[in-house]
């Protein structure tokens, strides 16, 4: 095993999964709510929804 | 831009495949179609009769004088017809098209392949099975799904692929209902896939209602949210059937709680007329209004800081008299208080909390996935994730298409 594999195994064994999983979907939840603001505000302002689309 | 017309009396014009409504409104006037572009124009009887000698290959001065008109009255409405893209051809000269061709789904398949479905013998039947599903809903409360029954399987990502399917078949039927209706009354539609702000719906464009009768229209409109009730009226008659006989209805049993949440979620949201929905078409036509929605906005802000300056200049002023106003706009009013208030309670207590259940399901997946070093286990958590997203994807793939 290389140095570099070393470091990666103590890397990965230090993390805690409560940790991980809390970020990871911290993370993925901004992604949506940004993606969100990002469509409403920037693309789609105000639009008039045209006629007889049900 | 305004083009000139190349016409003089003697000139002969060819129309394009134009469509007349047979009713009259209040004023005497109706309305008249282009078919395969559905731009169309609100004229008196008079105008409709001169366009129609036109149509038959009479010249200007003739049908001006058949229809009891003047030539300057025929120009001018011919203007008016050409700022809808009705004329083809003046004297042989093709006219350049300034408008958007429609394409409606399965164009050439005649109504009569679809008019069964509007017949008394399907809707009396399946307004009894509403009736009974009614009762039945009311004498047993227990067929009632909460929340929760979302997570009818031990794995949060089959319930999340259970919910997604079921949604997306269910909001198919929803459309399907529209567009065959459509169809059955006489008029073309198809479906598209929209957003109404950040909101992603799926939406049938319908064509050529204008030219048909009110109550068509009407039928339209309804469809949808008859084809929900149905469905969960269906459902209560057989948990009643399967009581009554005794047999175990399993996993489809959840399946149906789950149908049922998604089609309470989606008859609900039909009634934010904000968001232009099935509710609101129906609103602003039975007023006659087609923007309500922005005429009863401006109403009620001209009248507000009216009332509020007479208020102060006057402290004496009785508003007795004052408050209700126009009846139509006030029914609109009501009818968007009632929609924004169930819109919310629905979304806090049933498509919020799984929002948040699914995700707290997610992670709960995610992290023990993580302790037992399952990949498999945490790429499907991640899935999750996604599939509870979805719309968000279905947003980025739209704004493609806009830009």
């Amino acid at each position: 095993m290389n140095d570099v594999a070393k470091y990666l195994n103590n890397f990965f064994d230090s993390l805690q999964p409560i940790m991980v999983t809390i970020w990871v979907f911290f993370l993925l939840w901004c992604v949506v709510v940004i993606v969100y603001i990002f469509y409403v505000y920037y693309f789609e302002r105000y639009k008039i929804f045209p006629k007889r689309r049900i | 831009m305004q083009k000139k017309l190349r016409v003089n009396p003697a000139s002969k014009i060819t129309f394009h495949k134009l469509r007349f409504s047979s009713e009259f409104d209040n004023n005497e006037k109706t309305t008249v179609i282009r078919w395969d572009t559905d731009t169309g124009l609100t004229i008196d009887k008079s105008e409709i009769e001169a366009l129609k000698f036109l149509d038959d290959g009479i010249n200007i001065s003739e049908s001006a004088r058949l229809s009891g008109k003047t030539s300057e009255q025929i120009y001018s409405l011919l203007k008016t017809a050409d700022s809808v893209g009705f004329i083809k051809a003046i004297d042989g000269n093709i006219n350049p098209d300034i408008t958007q061709k429609i394409h409606p789904w399965f164009g050439n398949v005649s109504k009569n392949y679809f008019s069964w479905l509007i017949s008394p013998l399907i809707v009396i039947p399946c307004l009894m099975i509403m009736l009974g599903g009614t009762v039945i809903m009311i004498l047993n409360p227990n067929y009632f799904p909460s929340p929760l029954d979302f997570f009818w399987s031990n794995n949060i990502f089959i319930n999340a692929v259970s919910v997604i399917i079921i949604n997306y078949i269910l909001i198919f039927t929803h459309e399907v209902a529209h567009f065959m209706t459509t169809k059955a009354v006489g008029g073309q539609a198809k479906m598209q896939i929209n957003h109404h702000l950040a909101d992603v719906v799926v939406e049938t464009e319908q064509y050529h209602l204008s030219i048909l009768p009110k109550s068509s229209r009407f039928i339209t409109y309804i469809s949808g949210i008859f084809i929900d009730c149905l469905i969960v009226f269906t459902i209560f008659w057989v948990y009643k059937i399967s009581e009554y006989f005794q047999f175990e209805l399993g996993v489809i049993k959840s399946l149906f709680q789950v149908v049922i949440l998604l089609q309470l979620i989606a008859i609900v949201w039909e009634f934010g007329t904000f968001l232009i929905t099935d509710v609101y078409y129906f609103i602003s036509e039975f007023l006659g209004d087609e923007d309500i929605n922005i005429d009863s906005k401006k109403y009620y802000f001209r009248r507000f800081s009216k009332l509020k300056s007479k208020l102060f200049r006057n402290p004496g002023f009785s508003l007795k008299g004052n408050i209700i106003g126009r009846a139509d706009y006030l029914i609109y009013f009501l009818a968007s208080i009632v929609g924004y208030l169930g819109k919310t309670m629905m979304f806090i207590f049933v498509s919020m909390s799984k929002h948040i259940l699914f995700t707290l399901g997610a992670m709960l997946y995610f992290y023990v996935s993580l302790t037992q070093k399952d990949t498999m286990g945490i790429l499907l958590s991640l899935i999750t994730f996604l599939l509870i997203n979805d719309r968000i994807i279905v947003l980025l793939f739209l704004r493609k298409k806009h830009e």
